[in-house]
C-alpha cells in the first residue's frame, strides 16, 4: 500500500518534471508568463512529491517491508535502524531516487532564489534542470518498460528484454512473494564514512547541474554578460565544496576501512568523482578571469558543459559497472540509456555554443606572458591535462576490449607516473599566481616578491638533500624516481607556503597602515572583508598540507608482512621517528553488534624501547552475509601513522600474520582537508558587498522584468 | 678381494659424503632462497586480482590471490626475476592481470595518447598566449611611483570601509 503510494508520487513527479520543462520552454518562446508560472509551480511540486517518495521509501526500509525488492536487497532484520535509513543510498534504485530528490530540491532553490534577480534566465534554467531530472526519474519509474512491446514487435527481442527489466529498477518494485529476510547492506558500507560519503558526492554532482543550467540559459537568451557568472558563483562553490568533502571523506573511509594502507586507488569509481572535480576546479579559476577581465568566455562555457557531462558520466560509471567489464554494460538497460543521454546533452550543448559564439567575444586581449591571466590559463591547461590522463586511463580498458579485443587493466602506477609531475606543476602555478598582477607584471616588483619564497624553497630542497637517511627511503616502487624530485617537490611546497604567508602579511600590513588597526584586528578584518580572496588562500594552504601528506605516503611509506607465534615480535623502521617493535600477545574474540563477531589480535607496540601502546587489529565477521572484513588498528601522530592489519591466523591464534605500514605525514592530509573545507566555506559565506554587486549587475543588464508574484 | 672391497667401501663412503654434501648444499640453497612475504608482495603488487576489480594481488584477501602469492614464492625460489614472473602470469592468464599493460602494440596507446594530448595542450597554450600578446597593442603601463600593488590594496580597503560605514 505504502509502496504503491510512493510509486504514484514518483510517476507524478516524472510527469510534472516533463511538463515543467515543456511549459517553461513554450512560455518563454510565446512570452506567456502564465505558463512560466505554471512551470515554476510544477518545479516546486516535483520537489514536494519526491520528498514524499523519499519519506515513503525510508518508512519501507525502517519497517522492513521485504516484499519491496529494494528493501530486501539492502536491509535485513538484524540491521540497526540507523543503517536501515542510510540503506536509502546503499543500492542502485535507492541511490537514483536520492539523487533525483536532491536534484529536485536544488532546482527548486535555484528557481525560487533566482526568480527576482534573473527572471529572464529562469525559464531555461527550469528546462535544463527538469529535463535532467526527468531523465533520472524515467530510469526509476519504470517508464522505459513501456518500450518493451514496441521493440518486441520491431523484432528486437534483446533490447525489449533490457527495457522490460527496467521495471524492476524502481525503488518501489514489489515482489510476488514476501521473503523471510533481506540480504542486508554490504558490510563495507556499514561505516559512518560510507554513510556520509555518497550524499556529499551526490550533493556535489547535483550542485554542478545548476551552474550548467544558468550557463545554457545565458547562452540561449544571449544574456552572456556578467549576471549569470555572478549568480552561479555561489552555486559552483557550494557544489565544489560538497564534491571536495565527498572525495576527502571517501579517501578517509578507504584508509580506515579497506585495510590496504592506502586512501586512493585510481579506481574507476573514484576517478568518476575526481574528473568533474578537476574540470570544476578549472572552471572556478578561469571564471575569475571572466569576471575581472571579460576574457575566456567560450572556454568557461566549454568547461561548465564538460563538467556537467562528467557529472552524468560519473553517475553512469558508478552505476553501470561498464569499466570492470564491457559485458556488465549490456546486462542492464541503465548503461545504454545513460550513454545516450550524455551524448545527446553533449551534442546539444556544442550546437548551442556554436550558434552563440558571436555573443561570447573577448572584451580584452592578453597583455603579457607574465601576468595572472597567463598563469590562470596554464593552471587550466594542467587541470585539463590531469583530467584527460584520468579519463583516458579509466576508459582505456573499455576501448582496448572494444577496438582491439584485448583485455587490459590500467592500474595506479600509470596514474601516479603521469599525473604526479602534472600535479607538481600545478602546485607551482598555485604558488606563483598570487604574485602575478593582472595584465602585466613589472619584473623588478615580481623579483622583490619572489625573494623570500624562492630562498625558503631552495633552502628546503638543499636541506633535505643533505639528510642521508632520507635517501634510502625515497624510492617509488616500480619507477626510477629518486630523492631529487621528492626534495624539489617539498621545496615547491615551502615556496607556495611562504607566498601565501607573504600575501596575508602584506594585506595585514597595508590594512594596518591604512586603517590604523592592531596586527591581529587587521588580519581578522582583512579576511572578513575579503572572504573570497583569503578563503581562496586558505584553500591553497589546505592543498599544500594535503600534498605534504600525499608525497610523504607516496615516497616514504614502509611496509612489511610477518607471521608471528604468540610472544614473538618484529620490527619496522620509520624514516622519521625510529624503529617500532611489534609483539604479538594473543587473540581475543568479542561481539561488536548483534550480527557481527570480531576476532582481534593484541599487539604491544614500542618505539626505540619506549612503550607506545596496545593495538588491536582484527577481523569482523558479518554472520548474515558470511563475509569477513579487516579492521585496521592505527597509532596516530603528526609525524606518521603506524597502521597494522591482521591478515590471518592459524590454530586458533597460535600463530598470526600481520601487515604493518608506516605512513609518514599522512595526518597532514586530513588536517589539510579540514583547512581546505574551512577555506571554501569562508569563500562561500555571503558578504553584503557581494549582494550589492549582484544588484548592480542586475540593474546593468537593463532588461529586468519587474516581479509580479 | 679385500683390496677390492676396501676400494669399493672407500668409493661408497666418498660418494655418500658427496651426496650428503650435495644434499646439504641443496637444502641450504633452498633455505637461503625462500622468499620473504615482503619479497612476494613486491611482485604481487604488480599483478591485478583476476577475479575482483581494482585491487592488486598483494592486498587482495581472496583464496585465488593467496594461491597466486604462493606461486610467486615458488617462482622466486626458483630464481626467476620479477619480470619473468610477471611474464609467466601474463602468458598464462592474459595481459589484463598486469597492473599496467605491456608496452607493445595497441597497449602503447595507454602512454602515447595522454603524452600527445599534454603536449598538444601545452602547445596550444603557448600558441594562444603568443598570438594574443602579439595582437594586443603594446601599451607601457605608466610608471607609478611607489608600490602599485599596495596602492591597489589601499584603494580597495578604503572603498570597502566606506561601504561598511554606510551600513
Amino acid at each position: 500500500m505504502a509502496a504503491d503510494l510512493g510509486y504514484v508520487a514518483l510517476l507524478l513527479a516524472f510527469v510534472l518534471s516533463v511538463f515543467a520543462a515543456l511549459a517553461a520552454w513554450w512560455g518563454e518562446r510565446r512570452r506567456t508568463i502564465e505558463l512560466v508560472f505554471s512551470a515554476r509551480n510544477s518545479v516546486l511540486a516535483v520537489a514536494g512529491l519526491l520528498t514524499l517518495a523519499v519519506l515513503i521509501e525510508l518508512f519501507l526500509l525502517l519497517s522492513g517491508d521485504f516484499r519491496v525488492m529494494y528493501v530486501a536487497q539492502v536491509t535485513n532484520r538484524a540491521m540497526p535502524a540507523f543503517f536501515k535509513l542510510t540503506a536509502l543510498w546503499g543500492g542502485q534504485a535507492g541511490s537514483l531516487l536520492f539523487w533525483s530528490w536532491l536534484m529536485a530540491l536544488f532546482a527548486a532553490a535555484a528557481v525560487l532564489g533566482g526568480w527576482q534577480r534573473t527572471r529572464l534566465l529562469i525559464p531555461k534554467v527550469i528546462v535544463v534542470t527538469q529535463l535532467t531530472l526527468a531523465f533520472f526519474l524515467s530510469l526509476i519509474s519504470g517508464i522505459w518498460a513501456l518500450l518493451a512491446s514496441p521493440l518486441e514487435a520491431l523484432g528486437m527481442p534483446a533490447s525489449a528484454a533490457l527495457m522490460s527489466e527496467m521495471e524492476t529498477l524502481t525503488p518501489f518494485y514489489q515482489l510476488k512473494f514476501t521473503p523471510v529476510d533481506g540480504n542486508g547492506l554490504n558490510p563495507l558500507l556499514r561505516h559512518w564514512g560510507m554513510i556520509i560519503h555518497p550524499p556529499l558526492l551526490y550533493l556535489g554532482f547535483v550542485g554542478f547541474v545548476i551552474p550548467f543550467a544558468f550557463a545554457v540559459a545565458a547562452l540561449s537568451t544571449r544574456q552572456t554578460g556578467d549576471l549569470w557568472i555572478r549568480v552561479i558563483r555561489r552555486w559552483t562553490l557550494v557544489a565544489w565544496l560538497f564534491l571536495s568533502m565527498g572525495l576527502l571523506v571517501g579517501m578517509w573511509w578507504a584508509y580506515g576501512v579497506l585495510g590496504w594502507g592506502g586512501y586512493w586507488g585510481w579506481d574507476p569509481v573514484e576517478n568518476a568523482a575526481l574528473m568533474p572535480w578537476l574540470t570544476g576546479t578549472a572552471f572556478l579559476h578561469s571564471v575569475i578571469i571572466q569576471e575581472r577581465r571579460g576574457m575566456f568566455k567560450v572556454w568557461n562555457m566549454v568547461l561548465i558543459m564538460v563538467t556537467y557531462g562528467l557529472v552524468i558520466f560519473g553517475t553512469f560509471l558508478t552505476r553501470s559497472g561498464v569499466v570492470s567489464s564491457v559485458h556488465a554494460f549490456a546486462q542492464s538497460g541503465v548503461g545504454p540509456l545513460f550513454l545516450g543521454f550524455v551524448a545527446a546533452t553533449f551534442v546539444a550543448s556544442v550546437l548551442l555554443l556554436f550558434t552563440r559564439l558571436d555573443s561570447l567575444r573577448s572584451e580584452n586581449a592578453l597583455d603579457s606572458w607574465v601576468s595572472r591571466e597567463a598563469v590562470f590559463l596554464l593552471n587550466n591547461v594542467l587541470f585539463l591535462a590531469i583530467f584527460f590522463v584520468t579519463f583516458w586511463g579509466t576508459i582505456f580498458p573499455v576501448i582496448s576490449e572494444l577496438l582491439a579485443g584485448q583485455k587490459a587493466i590500467v592500474g595506479p602506477p600509470f596514474f601516479n607516473q603521469v599525473n604526479g609531475p602534472l600535479f607538481g606543476l600545478l602546485v607551482l602555478t598555485m604558488g606563483i599566481a598570487p604574485l602575478m598582477p593582472w595584465r602585466r607584471a613589472s619584473p623588478g616588483k615580481l623579483a622583490r616578491l619572489l625573494v623570500w619564497p624562492v630562498l625558503a624553497g631552495l633552502a628546503t630542497t638543499l636541506g633535505l638533500l643533505a639528510v642521508p637517511t632520507l635517501r634510502q627511503f625515497a624510492i617509488l616502487p616500480g619507477t626510477s624516481l629518486r630523492i631529487v624530485p621528492v626534495t624539489a617537490f617539498y621545496g615547491l611546497l615551502v615556496f607556495t607556503l611562504v607566498v601565501i604567508g607573504q600575501e596575508f602579511w602584506r594585506g595585514t600590513r597595508t590594512r594596518r597602515r591604512a586603517v590604523g588597526e592592531a596586527y591581529w584586528t587587521a588580519l581578522v578584518n582583512l579576511v572578513r572583508y575579503n572572504r573570497r580572496r583569503y578563503g581562496g588562500y586558505l584553500v591553497h594552504l589546505g592543498v599544500v598540507l594535503i600534498a605534504l601528506g600525499v608525497i610523504g605516503t607516496q615516497f616514504f611509506k614502509v611496509e612489511t608482512q610477518r607471521n608471528l607465534a604468540r610472544g614473538e615480535s618484529f620490527t619496522i623502521t620509520s624514516p622519521l621517528t625510529g624503529t617500532y617493535t611489534v609483539t604479538y600477545e594473543g587473540l581475543s574474540a568479542s561481539i561488536v553488534a548483534e550480527d557481527v563477531r570480531r576476532t582481534a589480535a593484541v599487539l604491544k607496540i614500542t618505539r626505540e624501547g619506549q612503550f607506545v601502546g596496545l593495538l588491536q587489529p582484527g577481523q569482523d565477521f558479518f554472520i548474515a552475509q558470511e563475509q569477513a572484513m579487516t579492521t585496521p588498528a592505527m597509532h596516530h601522530s603528526l609525524a606518521e601513522d603506524l597502521y597494522i592489519i591482521l591478515a590471518g591466523w592459524e590454530d586458533g591464534g597460535v600463530t598470526a600474520t600481520f601487515k604493518a605500514y608506516v605512513e609518514p605525514l599522512i595526518n597532514w592530509l586530513w588536517i589539510g582537508g579540514l583547512v581546505f573545507i574551512l577555506g571554501t566555506a569562508m569563500a562561500v559565506w555571503p558578504t553584503p558587498v557581494e549582494e550589492r554587486r549582484i544588484a548592480v549587475a542586475t540593474s546593468a543588464s537593463g532588461r529586468v522584468v519587474t516581479a509580479r508574484s | 678381494m679385500s683390496e677390492v672391497l676396501r676400494t669399493a667401501l672407500r668409493c661408497l663412503a666418498f660418494s655418500s659424503f658427496v651426496l650428503v654434501l650435495a644434499l646439504a648444499w641443496d637444502v641450504s640453497g633452498a633455505l637461503a632462497q625462500t622468499p620473504s612475504p615482503d619479497e612476494i608482495n613486491r611482485v604481487a603488487k604488480m599483478l591485478s586480482c583476476p577475479t575482483c576489480a581494482g585491487i592488486n594481488v598483494a592486498d587482495c584477501p581472496t583464496e585465488t590471490c593467496a594461491q597466486w602469492r604462493a606461486k610467486i614464492g615458488e617462482l622466486l625460489a626458483e630464481g626467476k626475476t620479477d619480470q619473468e614472473i610477471l611474464e609467466y602470469f601474463a602468458a598464462r592468464y592474459g595481459d589484463h592481470v598486469l597492473q599496467v599493460p605491456p608496452t607493445r602494440g595497441f597497449f602503447l596507446g595507454v602512454w602515447i595518447v595522454p603524452i600527445l594530448a599534454i603536449l598538444a595542450g601545452l602547445g596550444t597554450f603557448g600558441y594562444l598566449v603568443h598570438r594574443w600578446t602579439q595582437r594586443s597593442v603594446v601599451r607601457e603601463i605608466p610608471a607609478v611611483p611607489g608600490d602599485i600593488v599596495e596602492d591597489e590594496y589601499v584603494r580597495r580597503v578604503e572603498q570597502e570601509l566606506q561601504l561598511w560605514q554606510k551600513k
